[in-house]
């Protein structure tokens, strides 16, 4: 287990060599993450352990413990911050090849994007975890139950637009798809079929039409959706 | 092909009986509230004094609601409420519901307009934008210098980094621009069009048909799913007409001229 002293972050300097790591131009012994020529401390945090975490919701626990008095919604378009939290993490979080090269995908699944452009900004694999726990604590469930390197469908399909970002949809997602007992999402909540998250996705645009969703509980949102959903509703 | 079929009881209002205003913020330019009175009550008169009246802002993925209270209260003065992550709107889309909060109707839809594009600027000036077909807005988009926004319901928007100073003027003016990002821009848009498989039903939609159909001397679009080549070649024809109607290769040369010469 590695404990850092404090969360750090990346300056301008730090930032593109963390990009020619990720693009495998420079080999990640180049960026020194503690070190103040790449470096500085975000003012407020607490010492970072880092172990191997189960879940995308133990990593971001994690990070949340270690932010201490810092306000978390305020860090959100810290760039550096993300970015440096990514690299420390970087074995947990993004494949190699078998040669030891970064497979890393697009580019703000480990670079920040702007946090208000949700589009790529939902994709980062450290920021969104972090934000969805914070946001909706254990109703994020759903959302953050696998390891922190498996890319989530659930996910991507039920934030796709803002205003799905609220507790009472998430109350209702986690309702429908998260599995008490296993601690994992139900068999058919990923995909296209009858009853998917991708259905609830779209379903809520539907009812958007004739409700005012965020003006509704949990239970009447439930209620309001179609027989498909039947096979995940909670027993009454 | 998109349609409406409206069976939901909501009263569909034109956006005309609302007035919206975006106002800025003293210390910088991001938004910080909105200010909106009823121009036309006839629209909200069988609604109860009870509803509630709320707008919709959203961009680039990102929505806040804003609450303006009840509708009786709205009908004798206009309201206001605060943009919470002001720094999130550039030149949001907005759409005006009214939700019913009795019991028989508790967050029911009431009412409520298609969205439209909101900009800054009472009178004339915010009038004038609203009018047009396509707007240049300066917005975060780092790394990327231009990016083209398709709504569903209102005339695209250009953003341009808000780095680049005075990037609404450098869009609408500069002849490197010109030559090279708004054919890209128009590829882009006329590929969203032409998708739909059928003639659209969208207001500008119709507006950018027609402005197509003046270039390409009533050459009809393909419609159809199984045209993609005809479809290929209608775009790349309109966009050397466009380009050849607005003289930009020579612009862009003159542009270059000068610059070598000073």
């Amino acid at each position: 287990m590695t404990t850092y002293p404090a969360l750090y972050q990346f300056n301008a300097h730090g930032l593109e060599i963390f990009k020619q790591v990720f693009f495998n131009e420079v080999d990640e012994s180049s960026l020194d993450p503690v070190h103040s020529d790449y470096v500085s401390v975000v003012p407020g945090t607490l010492p970072f352990p880092i172990t191997q975490y189960p879940t995308a919701k133990a990593m971001a626990q994690a990070v949340l413990d270690a932010m201490g008095d810092a306000k978390v919604l305020a860090l959100l378009p810290n760039a550096g911050l993300w970015a440096w939290l990514t690299f420390v993490m970087r074995d947990q979080l993004i494949k190699r090849a078998e040669d030891g090269t970064w497979q890393s995908g697009h580019i703000n699944r480990w670079y920040p994007s702007d946090p208000n452009d949700l589009r790529y900004a939902r994709v980062h694999l450290v920021r969104m975890p972090v934000q969805l726990l914070r946001s909706f604590g254990n109703a994020a469930d759903h959302l953050l139950c696998t390891p922190p390197i498996v890319r989530v469908d659930i996910r991507l399909q039920l934030t796709r637009q803002q205003d799905m970002l609220n507790e009472t949809f998430q109350r209702v997602a986690r309702a429908l798809y998260y599995d008490d007992t296993t601690g994992t999402t139900k068999r058919g909540a990923s995909g296209d079929g009858g009853g998917s998250s991708r259905r609830l996705a779209e379903i809520r645009k539907q009812l958007a039409v004739t409700w005012a969703l965020e003006d509704l509980t949990p239970q009447q949102i439930l209620a309001l959706l179609p027989p498909e959903f039947d096979r995940f509703k909670p027993s009454p | 092909m998109r349609s409406r079929i409206r069976l939901t009881g909501r009263k569909q209002l034109h956006r005309s009986s609302v007035e919206v205003w975006l106002r800025e913020s003293e210390r910088d330019s991001a938004y910080e509230y909105v200010v909106m009175s009823l121009a036309n009550l006839d629209p909200f008169k069988s609604m109860p004094e009870t509803a509630r009246v709320k707008l919709t802002l959203s961009e680039n993925k990102f929505s806040e609601i804003l609450e303006f209270g009840t509708l009786g209260a709205m009908r004798s003065r206009p309201a206001q409420a605060n943009i919470r992550t002001p720094e999130a709107f550039a030149a949001p889309s907005c759409q005006l519901r009214i939700v019913g909060a009795d019991e028989d109707n508790k967050g029911r839809i009431l009412g409520s307009t298609h969205s439209w594009n909101l900009f800054a600027g009472k009178g004339s000036a915010g009038k004038a934008r609203s009018e047009g077909m396509l707007f240049f807005q300066p917005s975060k988009i780092a790394p990327r210098v231009w990016k083209l926004d398709i709504r569903e319901e209102d005339h695209p928007i250009v953003y341009i980094d808000e780095s680049i100073s005075d990037g609404r003027s450098w869009a609408e003016s500069d002849s490197v621009f010109a030559g090279c990002v708004l054919p890209a821009v128009l590829r882009e848009l006329f590929h969203d069009i032409l998708r739909e498989g059928d003639r659209p039903d969208q207001e500008w939609q119709k507006d950018w048909l027609e402005w197509a159909n003046a270039l390409m001397g009533g050459a009809a679009p393909p419609w159809k799913e199984e045209d993609e080549e005809q479809k290929h070649q209608w775009i790349d024809d309109l966009i050397g007409n466009f380009c050849a109607k607005h003289g930009l290769l020579g612009a862009l040369l003159r542009q270059r001229e000068q610059e070598s010469a000073s």
